[in-house]
């Protein structure tokens, strides 16, 4: 199964019946962060609606983060955000598909992995190397890790005024906690 | 007498910048109240899932809601208790992420019970998503 299809999936997937897959496992409410640093305002927002699916079998993750549910301490950086910079009417979801280099289901203990995979934001595709560690805990599975991704890769446009106050770097962090995917 | 006007002049100025600053910050600030929004529309599950599968949602984006149905689970997440509602057929569900001061209400409800919550739809993944919920 390549990653577009995956993708596919899980944007149609469908539960018309309830066995649990063995080799597919989900994550419907994933933590994704994100945090700006600068010297004039730190500016953080957290989202829990992260949609993942991670197939065991071919090593392949996807993941669709709703942007309008990332919460801010204040309301006015949420409005600036989903209005000005994601416009999240146009782009609502981000995407991610991607393959773990080298992961083996087999082992039982934490495995630390580079995902290799296209991360999609307004419609703007760019190559990604994520560091995550992936855990088994009973029978689920959990992945955390985190990225960098630039603002100027995503045609994020910031005014003059508010410049200084976001980081041209955004530190990117999530944490996924699956399940096996009943189907 | 001109400098001390001109003393009083900038007291006062600075003063009502800091009123103007410290209230926008407190307006701005903090999840909004759920209760004090105007509802626009009062569904069942299976209604909205109807309108979601119709991708007719739009209409009710960043609005605040009232939606009853059958609970299916409680998660209890990142610090953030999330209600699924169902309507018995589909597995796609209603989510309704609670506000912080809707846990103490927690304990009352079980698995099966029928229940309404109130939230601001903020769109769909596999399930419809509601942020900002209050139990009704």
């Amino acid at each position: 199964m390549n990653k577009t299809l995956l993708l596919i999936l899980l944007i149609f997937i469908n539960h018309s019946s309830t066995t649990p897959s063995k080799e597919e496992y989900i994550e419907r409410q994933g933590e994704v962060s994100f945090f700006s640093y600068t010297s004039v305002e730190n500016i953080q927002a957290t989202n829990n609606q992260a949609l993942s699916i991670f197939d065991i079998k071919t090593n392949e993750v996807a993941v669709r983060i709703l942007m309008r549910a990332f919460v801010f301490k204040k309301s006015l950086m949420h409005e600036h955000f989903n209005e000005s910079y994601i416009e999240s009417d146009l782009y609502p979801e981000a995407t991610f598909s991607g393959t773990i280099v080298d992961f083996d289901s087999s082992i039982t203990t934490e495995q630390t992995r580079i995902i290799k995979g296209d991360f999609t934001l307004k419609n703007i595709t760019k190559p990604v190397e994520i560091k995550a560690k992936i855990s088994k805990i009973d029978e689920d599975y959990s992945i955390d890790g985190n990225l960098e991704i630039l603002i100027e890769d995503y045609n994020i446009n910031i005014p003059a005024l508010l410049s200084p106050n976001i980081s041209k770097k955004i530190e990117v962090t999530f944490n996924f906690k699956y399940k096996p995917h009943e189907k | 007498m001109k400098r001390y006007l001109d003393k009083i002049f900038v007291i006062v100025f600075l003063l009502v910048s800091v009123a103007i600053i410290a209230s926008d910050l407190i307006s701005k600030s903090g999840d909004s109240n759920t209760i004090k929004k105007r509802t626009i529309k009062q569904l069942s599950t299976n209604e909205l899932i109807f309108e979601y599968k119709n991708n007719s949602l739009g209409k009710f984006i960043e609005k605040a809601i009232e939606v009853d149905g059958v609970l299916k689970e409680i998660m209890y997440k990142n610090n953030v208790y999330t209600l699924y509602l169902t309507d018995g057929h589909n597995n796609t569900y209603i989510l309704c992420e609670l506000q912080n001061d809707q846990a103490k209400k927690i304990p009352n409800l079980l698995v099966g019970d029928k229940v309404k919550i109130k939230g601001i739809l903020k769109g769909h993944l596999m399930d419809v998503i509601l942020l900002n919920c209050i139990i009704l």
